[in-house]
């Protein structure tokens, strides 16, 4: 079929332009409406009825008026370059107390009575995808001179009102060929609306439509959307959202790219990571190489990192609201994808002719055949025998059940489990051969997520929609740990062991009603309420042989060890509320005030925490400025010695000892856009910490129910600042950003550093470089390269001095954090090739990450010196180097 | 529905996989299979491999000085003095005896000379009593004669007594292990009054318990006392009361309390005698007690040694600091005084 693919591929290339070509044609042939006429017009001191006549000469648009009634010798300036008729005559006629109507196909003035107002009628309905009926979230709905408009709601639902008369509205969304809709409104009226995606032949988008782009909002949002996620380079060829969160400005992505997502100078658990709107604790498989999220099945997702509004609350830094798809509910369809790293499927459809629809997914890594044959050679080479298992799974499911026009129910389930096991033996006899010493070693973690909502969504009218949602989410983690050596000899056996086990689990149950309602266009409001039931369990203990626990003959395994653990339970309920305003002010500003309230009991202590939220945004014609201060407030602290949101980490509640984590937030910048599509952006911020929790020095031995182990956690203080930058070229076959991000972070824990002062957060980087570049070479073939080049992050650096510590030479560190890992600078490439066959489409991804083969510094550590063991080194890991990446797969 | 359903489903995936592949070997074989074969095990190799880069850095030698300047009953004033040890190499000192240390009375100077004792290899104390004195404070400077290794300096506030006032025995039982071996186990109070917090409250206690073995000689009930040995003699199982200063800090030197943090004026812990209870008539049941009231950075120096070894491959703690009050060098220079204290068991 493709044995001659050059051929293949200019066929396709003439097939696009001739379609691109008919439907350009097809878009220009639509008449504008009276008021859409586009023209210069620039006058000084003219009065009312000599400029309305000479508009009508220009335009060439009959404009209609009696002088006597209008103040038609009213002195009017004006200077309009390429504008539509219709923004020049509100421009004029506001002064004037007049307005105009298109009556037919021309436009009529006349003068507003006293106490005149136009009867509100409202516009409202759903977006959906023309091909399988998926809801749109986000898009823009809006009148030609952006005089009025709205975006969809999470569940593709728009509303908005406006005064009688002929109006044509635009239906916008990233990715979709936009919709215009001309109505003669004199009632209030439902449009559903179906956008078609904006592909030719497979999923590669060409731009060339500046409204289709975002819209400045007054708080720090960066969308991804779905084709932005899929056409990105990826690590062994899975695509995963995490990571190119990562690439936005002021996201840090972990130490070489790996785990954690620290958001201007946040730690990993301030960030509200929402799977359908449920938070989930623990976004990472294989310590962070990948994400929980299956590409598949992803409708959208936005980043607010900025000025959260109220209707968020429960962290402090950030919020990735992550958006699942509700099922084809069209045909039958799926994705079957195949990389070096794992494989996954995903099936949808209707269910009934009602609007309802199924999506499962079902995702597993396929690296646990060579990790187990390479380490059982290894082994074998070293003499011993064992091997070592990793394996994640993950399954999605959603089921959209339309119950009937005004309300559907959503029930949504993810199961993720990751698996990590090592065991090996190593047995020896001594010199004499009288006895034989065994080695036996042992490592099980199990780690995983799980998600079950179920969510009632209600649209009571045409301006009032409501939610009620229910749900589940847990992450549990559970690890067991021993060294056994065993010395059997013909007269005796001796047994010196030493294990561990540990726990960490979280579990919420939580009910919320949200509640939206939109009056008129220039408000839109938001409250609800809501509790969430916490339960905690941590858990850690050790144990050896000289403790005396475990008989001479019974074996050291997890669930005897487990046995020795009174494991703490740890409750608390969290109650919320919130009320927000989304207000349209003028032409194009919008102010967003709300205020958060939760409230805690942790038995002795209550905390009630009272959240303002405000932000602004003023919108001229190619330029914005905005400004926000936000307070936040945490319930729920991580303890963590590492940052990188391994599984290790322990969830805790606020107690009456650790009260929660507050922020206040504070940021402003201003942006330039043109119809070139160039974008450029700055913002900067300003962020106050307080009752931050971390682990305290030389670590934990013991947690249960019969120590007090976390009244002495270390409370302290933080501060971030900085500045981010952004230009973005969004428009064309060549689309492109790079974004520098200035940023300064820092902790203060009373008793943790050596000199009392404050000291530099490990997860952020000074200066922050990075770029993304996509370019459609053919028709259904791009080219993707990004790059990232930052400062090192900060790290507790050995001193390079040694000293006796209980009679053994160890490295000694002396400040917190004082040290910097080396610049990391990563380029990753990728091809993506798109092919269509009957039945359906294919992508085959072919990159290679790290291409210059960079060592990027994942930590450093201080070790014995192969050469001398009574020596050290100072070892830097690097665990990803140039890796070439395969993926493919199939849609139909 | 459901035999139905599954027939669809199956015969479904069928295809789905059949379509999976060939489409695969399509695009494949548009690309050059030799080439697609060499990427897959490039691929396979290149991603297993860790990089390990060795970024040592020489450090220059300082001087480490460790002088403990203890008053009481037991008084013991001694230092020892060697250079910083780099990870990749070792300073030796070739003539100790160069080595000048000074510990001056800031206000008063006077001042004390230690000796280096090539016996014992350590600095003795050149007897000075007007300096060992509470809340005098004091200067060390120590310095290699002819060296480029720089001059070291620190400070201390020699502490005031301690001011515990009394010990309580909450409980009293016997402790029988797996192997029916008999230990004494309780909980015992200590009592503080008056805490100044104007002053160090920073303390080292020391617990050891006095052995007193009877026996009849000569027709007499005689009983011999003895003391003992430094390890450890008592495993603290648990603090009861008063954990906040004291829960985090226990080593084999003792339990280190941080007055600072402490939420009443007193603290109990249960401890367990490490000596088991074998022979009839021999008890256990004196235990000693050693308070040191120590000073800040006394405290904060075996803390921090105490992180360093506890934090050494923990997922559970932040990387311990070494902690030192020398300028220009490393070690601790301290002061402290110590108060002794019994409680009788059989009482």
């Amino acid at each position: 079929m493709l044995t001659n693919w050059p051929c293949a591929i200019i066929i396709r290339i003439i097939a696009f332009l001739v379609l691109l070509c008919t439907t350009v044609e097809v878009y220009c042939q639509k008449t504008p409406l009276p008021d859409e006429v586009v023209l210069t017009y620039i006058t000084r001191n003219k009065p009312l009825s000599t400029v309305l006549k000479e508009l009508d000469r220009k335009s060439g648009v009959r404009i209609n008026f009696t002088s006597k009634r209008i103040p038609a010798n009213k002195k009017i300036s004006i200077n309009a370059v390429n504008q539509p008729l219709g923004i020049i005559l509100k421009a004029i006629l506001r002064h004037a107390r007049c307005r105009y109507d298109i009556t037919g196909g021309a436009i009529v003035v006349s003068r507003v009575k006293l106490g005149e107002r136009d009867r509100d009628l409202t516009i409202s309905g759903y977006l959906t995808d023309e091909k399988s009926g998926e809801q749109l979230i986000g898009a823009n709905v809006y009148l030609f001179d952006k005089s009025k408009g709205t975006q969809t709601n999470e569940h593709g639902f728009y509303s908005f009102t406006m005064n009688k008369g002929t109006k044509r509205i635009y239906y916008s969304y990233l990715g979709y060929r936009q919709e215009v809709k001309e109505i003669f409104l004199q009632k209030d009226t439902i449009i559903g609306i179906e956008l078609r995606p904006d592909v030719v032949l497979n999923q590669i988008i060409i731009l060339d439509d500046v409204e289709n782009q975002e819209e400045p909002q007054a708080i720090s949002v960066s969308k991804l959307n779905l084709d932005r996620i899929r056409t990105s380079s990826s690590l062994g060829g899975e695509t995963d959202i995490i990571r190119l969160v990562g690439l936005m400005p002021g996201v840090d992505g972990g130490a070489d790219g790996v785990g954690g997502m620290n958001v201007r100078g946040g730690s990993a658990d301030q960030n509200l990571v929402l799977y359908d709107g449920v938070p989930i604790y623990n976004v990472n498989h294989a310590i962070g190489l990948f994400s929980v999220f299956n590409s598949n099945i992803i409708k959208n997702a936005n980043l607010i990192k900025g000025n959260i509004p109220a209707r968020y609350g429960g962290r402090l830094s950030s919020v990735l609201d992550v958006r699942i798809r509700d099922g084809n509910t069209k045909k039958f369809s799926g994705n079957v994808s195949l990389s070096l790293l794992a494989m996954k499927a995903s099936f949808e459809g209707p269910i009934g002719r009602k609007g309802s629809s199924f999506i499962v997914s079902a995702r597993r890594t396929l690296l646990d055949p060579w990790i187990k044959g390479i380490t059982e050679y290894q082994n074998e080479n070293a003499g011993s025998t064992g091997f070592s298992t990793y394996s994640f799974l993950d399954l999605n499911g959603k089921l959209s059940l339309k119950l009937n026009k005004k309300h559907t129910l959503y029930i949504n389930g993810f199961y993720g489990k990751d698996d990590f096991n090592t065991n090996k033996r190593s047995r020896k006899s001594d010199e004499t051969s009288v006895a034989t010493n065994t080695i036996d070693t042992e490592t099980d973690w199990d780690w995983g997520s799980n998600v079950a909502s179920l969510r009632l969504v209600s649209q009571f009218n045409k301006k009032v929609f409501g939610r009620l949602t229910t749900y589940y989410t847990s992450y549990s983690f559970d690890s067991f740990e021993k060294d056994v050596f065993t010395r059997d000899s013909l007269s005796s056996s001796r047994r010196v062991f030493k294990a561990g086990y540990f726990k960490s689990a979280i579990t919420d149950l939580a009910v919320k009603y949200d509640f939206d309602y939109i009056p008129n266009p220039s408000h839109t409001l938001r409250t609800g309420v809501g509790a969430t039931h916490h339960r905690f369990n941590p858990g850690l203990v050790s144990i050896n042989n000289s403790d005396n626990i475990f008989s001479p003959d019974e074996p050291v395994d997890k669930i005897r060890v487990q046995l020795e653990i009174n494991e703490p339970q740890l409750n608390g309920v969290e109650y919320f509320g919130y009320v927000e305003d989304e207000i349209s002010i003028g032409y194009a500003n919008t102010l967003n005030i709300g205020l958060h309230v939760n409230y805690a009991n942790t038995g002795e202590k209550s905390y009630l925490s009272l959240q303002p939220r405000i932000s602004f945004l003023a919108k001229w014609d190619n330029s914005y400025f905005k400004v926000g201060v936000s307070r936040m407030n945490q319930y729920l602290h991580l303890l963590s010695s590492n940052g990188l949101g391994l599984p290790t980490d322990v969830w805790l509640p606020s107690t009456d000892n650790i009260a929660p984590e507050k922020l206040w937030m504070a940021s402003m910048g201003v942006g330039y856009y043109n119809s070139s599509g160039i974008r450029f952006g700055i913002e900067g911020y300003f962020k106050l910490f307080d009752d931050l929790t971390t682990f305290d020095e030389g670590g934990i031995s013991t947690i249960s129910a019969d120590t007090n182990w976390e009244s002495n956690v270390p409370v302290g203080t933080g501060k971030a600042y900085g500045i981010e930058t952004n230009i973005d070229k969004i428009i064309g076959r060549t689309t492109w950003n790079a974004n520098y991000t200035l940023a300064f972070a820092f902790r203060d824990f009373e008793g943790l550093t050596t000199d009392g002062e404050q000291f530099p957060f490990r997860y952020n980087r000074r200066h922050n470089i990075k770029l993304g570049f996509l370019h459609k070479i053919t028709d259904n073939t791009e080219f993707n390269l990004n790059w990232n080049l930052s400062s090192g992050n900060p790290i507790t650096s050995p001193s390079g001095i040694t000293g006796l510590v209980n009679e053994v030479i160890t490295p000694l560190f002396l400040n917190k954090n004082a040290g910097l890992l080396p610049t990391y600078n990563r380029v990753d490439i990728g091809f993506n090739f798109y092919s269509k066959y009957k039945w359906g489409r294919s992508k085959l991804f072919l990159g290679v990450y790290n291409a210059f083969n960079k060592a990027n510094p994942f930590y450093q550590d201080v070790e014995n010196s192969v050469d001398n063991p009574q020596r050290f080194d100072v070892v830097q890991y690097s665990i990803l180097p140039i890796i070439p990446s395969f993926g493919y797969s199939v849609s139909f | 529905m459901g035999t139905e359903f599954e027939k669809y489903f199956l015969l479904n995936a069928c295809h789905y996989c059949e379509l999976f592949v060939l489409s695969l070997l399509n695009n494949i074989r548009a690309l050059n299979k030799l080439s697609i074969i060499i990427f897959l095990l490039v691929s396979l190799g290149m991603s297993s491999c860790v990089s390990r880069v060795s970024i040592t850095e020489e450090e220059k030698p300082a001087l480490v000085i460790d002088l403990q300047m203890l008053s009481g009953s037991d008084s013991v004033i001694y230092a020892t003095v060697h250079t910083s040890n780099n990870l990749n190499g070792t300073y030796l000192i070739e003539k100790p005896d160069n080595i000048v240390i000074t510990v001056k009375d800031i206000t008063s100077d006077n001042f004390s000379n230690f000796i280096y004792n090539t016996e014992t290899k350590v600095y003795d104390y050149f007897e000075n009593e007007d300096i060992l004195k509470s809340g005098k404070n004091l200067r060390l400077e120590a310095e290699i004669k002819g060296s480029n290794i720089p001059k070291i300096t620190a400070f201390s506030k020699v502490p005031n007594v301690g001011s515990l006032v009394d010990m309580e025995l909450m409980s009293n039982s016997i402790y029988k292990d797996p192997e029916g071996l008999e230990f004494w186990q309780g909980i015992v109070k200590f009592n503080f009054k008056n805490l100044n917090t104007n002053a160090s409250l920073f303390y080292q206690l020391k617990l050891r318990e006095k052995l007193q073995i009877k026996s009849i000689e000569n027709g007499e009930d005689v009983v011999y006392t003895s003391i003992s040995p430094d390890e450890t003699p008592f495993t603290i199982l648990n603090v009861t009361a008063g954990q906040f200063a004291v829960k985090e800090f226990i080593n084999e030197d003792g339990l280190w309390i941080d007055l600072d943090k402490m939420d009443d004026d007193f603290f109990e812990i249960e401890l367990r005698s490490n000596l088991p209870i074998v022979l009839e008539g021999q008890t256990s049941d004196i235990i000693f007690s050693q308070l040191f009231s120590i000073t800040e950075d006394h405290y904060n120096y075996y803390l921090g040694l105490n992180n360093i070894e506890t934090s050494s491959n923990s997922l559970f703690g932040e990387q311990g600091l070494y902690r030192t009050n020398i300028e220009k060098g490393f070690g601790i220079f301290s002061t402290c005084v110590v108060l002794n204290q019994e409680i009788n068991l059989a009482q």
